[in-house]
């Protein structure tokens, strides 16, 4: 009996040691905000809605609305929505201006939504001091490409035409496309990382015997497919650009149609003969499970599934490198997913408070060494020693290498031209690439008739 | 001779039916048992058929039976029970509403003569035949001004473009094989119209009615595009709620499994409880 | 049959819903496919026909046609050989469990075509699916089915087949069961064979249901969505861009409003001209 007491007792007081760690945990978070200079009480009573999609950034915020709620008095109406229905959700609200949610996530792809003034910018707001304590936020903090590539004046459409204008919305996480390759299979046949893309070509091709392919990405009709498969890093590599500085389609200059004729060279040569029909999920999963594979050009965001030993069967044989330089460098196509204000929202303030607190260091810092948001787009979670601990493992500290070596440089970045067609364009692009690879087009007749389609689209932004 | 022929013939028939059942059947074993599957399995490289472990966490996941997960799932509420429950609650009421609007037309095209009458006719089926995307198209900004986007009001109106079509083409076959004369004899006893068709050509009608609504049924469940482009998440159909199993990172295979065979279960159990109904409803609509 | 003036009343309920639903729509799809209208940008000019003369010189466009007509008249014909293999074969007297295998039969045409489609999308998986996987037992070599020009547009017109030949089968089986059989009887008598009295008796006699079959799935296959949008989306490259596809594409991906109209309209005129075909043929029998 007195055995028994004493064990219950201190089952009890375990428990409550751990529950009180626990709520201590989540006191020093609301202690790390408020120790922001402004005041966060002073749009209390007003009421936002929140429409965010299910990605684990939103996780890491869940279980904390209760606290925002409780440090703001504002309160919050959390919608998370799935990834397909969320941009439907979105783009709709947005067309019909009802103006039904306050906050909202979106891609710095997404040039198409400021262009239509569908979000606000935040520059005002950044720089109200009653609003936002600058020097607690640390906008410097963030990394220089994700933050720029939200920059934009709305209007200018050229390549590399952001970074002018006001901020539309707070990046939280950045995809880079970088090389992952099969250290095992690239050391039994003695290959080393190549220095050119026809390198990477030659190699790739040579690896691909024995069931084994040397080459793999995302390759589906989508326009995402060019843009994080691979194909636009070698492009803009050499040198390529889609549209000059006037708006006139190059799709088919010299460097264009040769890096083409090496991209479907790649692909007829060392990829699987399903590469046409394999989505960003195929490739995802298809890389981490067998032996087929020796090398893809895909996002960074899929370490976090190929160096999880639940679920990945390559956990630790894999090393990630930059893609090859070309005559104009190293590019990486990137994509961010940053959050921002409905244009038409009736409560700007308040949501602008969840914004600075969703984007803020602790909140980040919580949602990538927690929940796993990767990459990140502070420097102060990238260095965080929990989050070195965790990457430092990818590769034997080489991925953190790739990673530093392409923020600092800015290789990775928004490579197309800057307009609310960028999304179309990627997708008529990639129907050209199809048809070189099929062998149903040159590649200078498929970038020729490219230039005239792309063109249209264009028509009406040139003056 | 001819008896040797005969078992030839029947041994070459059951080969046949026997090869395109089992194509037929292959895809719903598959989409089971990836349903039962657990996601390494589903992903694995090398195919399994027989030896994986069988799981019903799938199904208890799309209903939340059970502790929630964490990242990188669904957490929460998986929407798919709403979806189920917007299909449930849009579907009967689109097919009644059919046949409100429906039977009146089918009735007056089998007993009515009158000018035009062939041309309104086609009118009608043509709305099933034709492409409805070109309607689709400029009611994705009319709905929105109406506010009818995303509601149920809407799903069930744009449903009658293809539900009425159907209904009238069914119904007209199955009112001009009522015979006239007992309609005839009903109004030398001195029925009026209303009571006429109330109570005698609908009854009588009841079957081909019951074979209608099974078909239109089926159909507005089954429907896709009408439902992709008009509705947005909150009063989205099973079949279109389907597709979104996908997370930023992964597209969950298994989950979306599960969906399907449960979201194809109603039009399937009822096409076998009531399919003497549903076949009399195709073939007399294609056949006078 | 009868003649009353009040007739109108029966068809206003729906003539009234089908005026917000169809005309005036279709009004509206006319004259935005005359427009430069997008989805993302409120202001537009009227174009007149200039969408039109783009689309036709469009080098695309011909291949979008051309992969329409195979597509429609390629799983149209199927349908209808195999619906009427099957309903022969089902028909045949000795064959037992005829309810049975006829509700097996009708399942593909009761399940929703999306998740028809995934399924067979999934089966058609390049790395992992069991056809692929059944083939490299065989010895043999996989098939990209979702990933080269030929196999897609192959392949997509099977899951079609898959899913609407149950339709030709049931309408075909029902035509064959409800021919007299003293019409056998007496043909037989004469002296015919099995092969003869297919030929000069069921044949002749099916023909006008072939002919509504065949009209009926021409007409819809026109439609096709879920068996291109959940497998392939159009692709590779355009290999299986049909012209329904390339609409949706056109107005829902790259916004332009205008162009996807004219596609739509394009599409509409063709399919009107063949339900006036059925509608004629209808009407003779």
């Amino acid at each position: 009996m007195k055995k028994l007491r004493t064990v219950v007792l201190l089952v009890g007081l375990f428990v409550t040691v751990l529950h009180l760690s626990s709520l201590a945990g989540d006191i020093s978070m609301t202690e790390e905000m408020r120790k922001a200079n402004i005041d966060w009480r002073r749009f209390s009573g007003e009421k936002i809605s929140v429409n965010l999609s299910r990605i684990p950034h939103a996780e890491s915020m869940l279980e904390l609305i209760p606290e925002f709620e409780q440090l703001t008095g504002i309160d919050v109406d959390f919608q998370l929505l799935s990834d397909n229905e969320y941009w439907n959700k979105l783009t709709l609200d947005f067309a019909s201006g009802a103006g039904n949610f306050d906050v909202v996530y979106t891609n710095n792809i997404m040039y198409n939504y400021i262009a239509a003034g569908y979000v606000e910018p935040l520059t005002a707001y950044l720089n109200d001091p009653k609003l936002t304590d600058l020097e607690w936020y640390d906008v410097d903090d963030f990394f220089e490409l994700p933050w720029e590539t939200c920059v934009w004046d709305g209007k200018t459409i050229g390549p590399n035409t952001y970074g002018i204008g006001d901020v539309y919305s707070i990046p939280f996480t950045s995809e880079s496309t970088i090389m992952a390759y099969r250290k095992d299979i690239y050391a039994k046949y003695g290959m080393t990382l190549p220095n050119t893309w026809p390198e990477l070509v030659d190699i790739a091709k040579k690896l691909t015997r024995d069931g084994v392919y040397g080459f793999m990405s995302r390759g589906s009709r989508k326009f995402s497919t060019l843009m994080f498969g691979g194909y636009s890093n070698g492009y803009f590599a050499y040198g390529a650009s889609d549209f000059d500085k006037n708006l006139n389609a190059v799709f088919n200059s010299p460097e264009g149609v040769a890096f083409t004729e090496l991209w479907a060279d790649l692909v007829r040569g060392a990829a699987p003969p399903g590469y046409l029909s394999f989505t960003w999920e195929d490739a995802r999963s298809s890389f981490m499970s067998g032996d087929r594979y020796a090398m893809t050009i895909e996002g960074d965001v899929f370490i976090l599934s190929w160096e999880n030993p639940e679920l990945s069967e390559v956990v630790g044989k894999i090393g990630y490198a930059l893609t090859p330089a070309g005559p104009a460098g190293h590019k990486n196509g990137q994509v961010s997913w940053s959050i921002g204000i409905n244009s038409k929202s009736r409560h700007k303030n308040a949501a602008w408070l969840f914004i600075q607190w969703a984007t803020s260091k602790p909140l980040l810092l919580r949602a990538t060494a927690e929940f796993l948001t990767f990459p990140p787009t502070r420097r102060s979670v990238w260095l965080d020693p929990s989050v070195v601990e965790i990457t430092g493992k990818w590769d034997n500290g080489n991925y953190r290498k790739v990673f530093t070596e392409m923020t600092e440089k800015k290789y990775t970045g928004i490579l197309w031209t800057v307009s609310p067609e960028m999304i179309g364009l990627n997708e008529i692009w990639t129907e050209a690439v199809h048809k070189v690879i099929l062998e149903q087009a040159t590649a200078k007749k498929a970038l020729d008739t490219l230039v005239e389609r792309a063109n249209e689209f264009m028509a009406r932004y040139k003056k | 001779m001819e008896k040797k022929a005969r078992r030839l013939l029947l041994v070459g028939v059951y080969i046949f039916l026997g090869l395109y059942l089992a194509i037929v059947l292959f895809p719903f074993y598959w989409i089971f048992i990836t349903s039962i599957k657990t996601e390494k399995d589903v992903i694995a490289y090398i195919p399994k058929f027989f030896r994986f472990e069988a799981t019903l966490e799938n199904y208890a996941d799309l209903f939340q039976i059970g502790a929630p997960k964490t990242t990188g799932e669904f957490i929460g509420k998986t929407p798919f029970l709403d979806y189920l429950l917007n299909s449930l609650k849009v579907v009967p009421a689109a097919v009644g509403f059919s046949l409100l609007l429906g039977i009146p037309a089918a009735y007056a095209l089998a007993r009515y003569r009158f000018p035009g009458k062939e041309k309104l006719a086609f009118f009608y089926i043509s709305q099933y035949f034709l492409p409805p995307i070109i309607v689709l198209l400029p009611l994705y900004t009319i709905y929105q001004k109406f506010g009818l986007y995303d509601t149920y009001l809407g799903l069930i109106l744009i449903l009658q473009l293809v539900n009425v079509p159907l209904t009238i083409l069914v119904m007209r076959g199955f009112f001009a094989e009522l015979p006239v004369e007992i309609e005839e004899s009903a109004v030398i006893d001195g029925c009026n119209f209303w009571q006429v068709l109330t109570k005698i050509s609908i009854p009588l009608a009841a079957p081909g009615i019951t074979a209608t609504a099974f078909l239109t049924t089926v159909f507005s469940w089954n429907n896709f595009l009408f439902a992709l482009m008009l509705v947005g998440t909150e009063k989205m159909p099973v079949t279109v709620g389907m597709l979104s199993f996908q997370t930023y990172v992964k597209v969950q295979w298994n989950l979306m499994a599960s969906a399907a065979i449960i979201a194809a279960l109603p039009p399937l159990v009822l096409a076998f409880l009531f399919q003497k109904y549903l076949v009399r409803g195709l073939t007399l609509g294609a056949i006078k | 049959m009868y003649k009353n003036r009040r007739v109108i009343l029966f068809f206003i309920p729906s003539l009234s819903l089908f005026a917000f639903i169809a005309l005036y729509p279709f009004g509206y799809a006319v004259y935005l496919s005359l427009t430069d209208a997008t989805l993302i940008s409120p202001t537009y000019s009227f174009i007149w026909f200039r969408n039109y003369v783009k689309m036709f010189l469009g080098a695309d466009f011909w291949v979008y046609v051309k992969t329409t007509f195979i597509y429609s008249f390629g799983v149209t014909f199927i349908e209808l050989f195999l619906g009427l293999a099957l309903a022969l074969a089902l028909n045949v007297t000795e064959v037992r469990g005829k309810k049975v295998l006829r509700s097996l039969m009708l399942l593909p045409l009761m399940l929703p075509p999306v998740i028809g489609t995934l399924m067979w999308t999934t089966i058609y998986e390049p790395e992992r699916g069991p056809l692929n996987f059944i083939l490299s037992q065989l010895g043999l070599r996989p098939i990209s089915w979702l990933g080269r020009p030929v196999e897609a547009l192959s392949s997509v017109m099977l899951i079609d087949v898959y899913l609407f030949t149950p339709f030709a089968f049931i309408i075909l089986l029902a035509g064959l069961q409800g021919i007299s059989p003293y019409i056998y009887e007496s043909a037989k008598l004469d002296g015919a064979g099995s092969w003869n009295l297919f030929r000069h008796i069921s044949l002749p006699i099916l023909n006008p249901t072939l002919m509504l079959v065949f009209l009926i799935r021409l007409a819809l296959s026109f439609q096709a969505f879920e068996t291109i949008y959940v497998s392939t989306r159009g692709g590779p490259a355009i290999s299986t861009m049909t012209l329904n596809l390339q609409s949706y594409t056109t107005y829902f991906r790259y916004y332009h409003a205008g162009k996807a109209a004219a596609y739509a309209m394009f599409l509409w005129i063709i399919v009107f001209g063949i339900s006036n075909i059925f509608m004629k043929q209808t009407r003779r029998t």
